[in-house]
């Protein structure tokens, strides 16, 4: 089942390359085939694959069974973490530019560890602490790279 | 200059105080990568690319370089001590490493995996250093259908063998060189799948894609295996030596290993785990006490770990000589060097020999470095392995983020990383490989160059692929490579998931 998805997912992609692909305009000059061919080639092979990847889901329907077994609410569980830690990444580089890399980066840190490393806010303050200004020196002294300031003027 | 003369002129490039200062950094690095579970060779490569900002190619290189050899050692420790493979090559030494440390040998199991490695890496680096100037010559005379033959068998070698399935390892590779063809088209000049991102003309970064597929999305996979929790590791206990009994078991092991990886490592698509599969196999095949393994024969920590270091000299061949990483690590160091303006390739030795040579004789010193790093200073490198993972998880997070950022020091680079992020975690969920998308996104740029080349050659005719002997057996090899898995079912089992193949 999980496959069958996939390769629908995989089909639209290659469809939305291809008509993309069709939409360049055609150019007089320069080589015969253009910039035009190689994408219309790798889009056509991408629904063969995604047809191979139907056929490869029929002949081992155990893998599926086994697949679809899967606790489900377990699952869910683990899904909204991830979905937490990509959300808070998300917004940690929304603001970085406008916090600052030392100050955003300590949060990210403190946020993500406050949930991995519980109950630990000591340990995990000096390490959030120690990581974003080590990282910040580094960068700005040994390797001359000045990541945002932000709020501060270091 | 011939190639002895060469080879000692390296030397002179390797053994600056600079040269040495990176090197060790690269080696260091890559030994605690290697023990760190989850992150595997071509992870730490990208990781560390932006601390190379600004720094000659060589030195960068050579530094580069080090990570990925020295992580093949620190991956035996976890492997041995807390029976999970540091990453995919060391997975066989989890079955007798592991029962070594139970034994109270983990001291032995460590200093074979470090002898062991040590001694394969060198013959690997001298077979390098005497491999490479014939086949330069070999290449030298390629155009651009045999260069499009190769890079088409190099792809689907890895895209058969990375994964489970073979339309997964496919659609990988097809998402790579899409990715490729995002940018302004040089010929043309025409943008195409820009969006009108004013950042992505260029082309979306690699290291972008390189940092989420794996960095990133492998910190997502580990956040979510974090409630099964973790092995504590074994106290490393006896003396990190071997008695004279397995002196004389794991010598032979060893150079076979060696030997075995090497050649593995050449060719596209097999790393590092495969080869110690297979080196694995001909130990147990070829022992008077089969029986043994699995339950702490030291012949199967000696030939496996040899063969992950000989195949990863080896996989520097192809990516040296011919241009054409045959892995996922590879074809970051490709990417790396690309970034820095150089194209690998068999003028490389001609252009370039002080990078080239300076590079191959840094190996020699880099395998010493990590033989002590790995022996009399193991213990230092266990301790890493007390690091929590509830620490150590957000830890990576900071990391990929202040690099991506660092490197242009682009908003959108940082966003793409993240959705890259994102899109490895599924990846991984629904076992669709991540290393051919790699190594297609590094050669899809050039495939299409030589594959409109070849076409404005023949005037649009596809004949010309099969006008040489040598492009006729390369796509031979390309179709045998997708035809193979399907009738051989077996030989499929072998590559397991290989997701970060060394």
């Amino acid at each position: 089942m999980v496959d069958r998805v996939i390769a629908l997912i995989v089909f639209l992609i290659a469809a939305g390359y291809l008509y993309m692909a069709s939409q360049f305009p055609r150019l007089e000059i320069g080589d015969p085939l253009g910039p035009k061919i190689f994408p219309v080639i790798l889009g056509t092979i991408l629904i063969i694959t995604a047809i191979l990847l139907v056929f490869e889901s029929f002949r081992k329907p155990e893998g599926d069974a086994r697949k679809s077994d899967e606790p489900e609410e377990k699952g869910n569980k683990h899904l909204l973490v991830i979905l937490a830690v990509a959300l808070v990444t998300l917004v940690y580089v929304l603001v970085l530019e406008k916090v600052g890399y030392i100050l955003d980066t300590f949060l990210l840190l403190m946020v993500t560890m406050a949930y991995f490393n519980r109950n630990k806010y000591v340990q995990n303050g000096i390490i959030a602490i120690a990581f974003s200004l080590i990282f910040y020196l580094m960068f700005a002294k040994l390797l001359g790279v000045t990541l945002p300031k932000g709020l501060f003027y270091f | 200059m011939d190639t002895f003369a060469q080879i000692m002129h390296g030397f002179s490039v390797a053994l600056t105080p600079v040269n040495i200062f990176y090197l060790f950094i690269g080696v260091f690095f890559g030994t605690i990568i290697g023990v760190l579970p989850g992150i595997g060779p071509a992870t730490g490569v990208a990781l560390l690319v932006p601390v190379t900002y600004g720094m000659n190619p060589t030195t960068a290189l050579i530094m580069l370089s080090g990570i990925y050899y020295g992580a093949m050692y620190g991956g035996s420790t976890t492997a041995i001590l807390i029976n999970t493979p540091g990453d995919a090559p060391s997975v066989m030494t989890t079955l007798d490493g592991y029962q070594m440390a139970r034994k109270g040998r983990a001291g032995a199991a460590l200093a074979v995996a470090a002898i062991g490695s040590f001694i394969a890496g060198t013959f690997g680096i001298v077979l390098l250093s005497f491999l490479a100037v014939p086949l330069t010559k070999l290449a030298i005379n390629f155009g651009p259908v045999e260069y499009f033959a190769l890079m088409l068998f190099a792809m689907t070698a890895v895209a058969s063998l990375a994964g489970k399935s073979l339309s997964k390892g496919l659609i990988s590779t097809i998402f790579g060189l899409m990715l490729a063809t995002v940018g302004i088209d040089l010929q043309s000049g025409l943008a195409r799948y820009t969006f009108g991102i004013n950042e992505l003309m260029d082309g979306v970064e690699f290291l972008a894609v390189v940092i989420g597929l794996f960095a990133i999305g492998e910190v997502f996979y580990s956040m979510e295996e974090f409630y099964k929790g973790t092995n504590v590791p074994i106290k490393l206990s006896g003396r990190l030596w071997l008695t004279r009994e397995e002196w004389r078991r794991s010598i032979k092991p060893i150079f076979r290993g060696g030997l075995l990886g090497f050649l593995v490592g050449v060719l596209p698509g097999a790393g590092g785990t495969i080869a110690s599969i297979l080196s694995y196999t001909v130990e147990k095949r070829s022992s008077k006490h089969p029986e043994e393994f699995g339950h702490g024969a030291i012949e199967g920590v000696a030939g496996p770990e040899s063969a992950n270091n000989g195949s990863s000299n080896g996989a520097m061949v192809p990516l040296l000589t011919l241009g054409v990483p045959g892995s996922g690590t590879t074809a970051v160091l490709m990417g790396a060097l690309m970034m820095y303006g150089i194209q690998p390739g068999p003028m490389l030795f001609q252009n370039n020999p002080d990078l080239v040579w300076g590079l191959i004789d840094s190996m020699y010193l880099g395998n010493i470095m990590l033989l002590i790093l790995n022996l009399p200073l193991i213990g230092m490198f266990v301790r890493i392995l007390y690091i929590p993972t509830g620490i150590l998880l957000p830890l990576i997070l900071g990391i990929s983020m202040t690099g991506m950022y660092a490197l242009n020091n682009s908003m959108v680079d940082v966003f793409l990383a993240l959705l890259f992020g994102v899109l490895g975690y599924i990846f991984r969920k629904v076992e669709i490989p991540t290393a051919p998308l790699i190594l297609a996104m590094v050669l899809g740029g050039i495939m299409e160059q030589s594959f409109r080349q070849s076409m404005t050659i023949s005037e649009g005719s596809l004949s010309i692929l099969f006008s040489s002997w040598i492009s006729i057996a390369l796509l031979a090899l390309a179709v045998l490579s997708v035809v193979l898995p399907i009738v051989i079912p077996r030989f499929k089992n072998l590559a397991g998931d290989g997701n970060e193949e060394g």
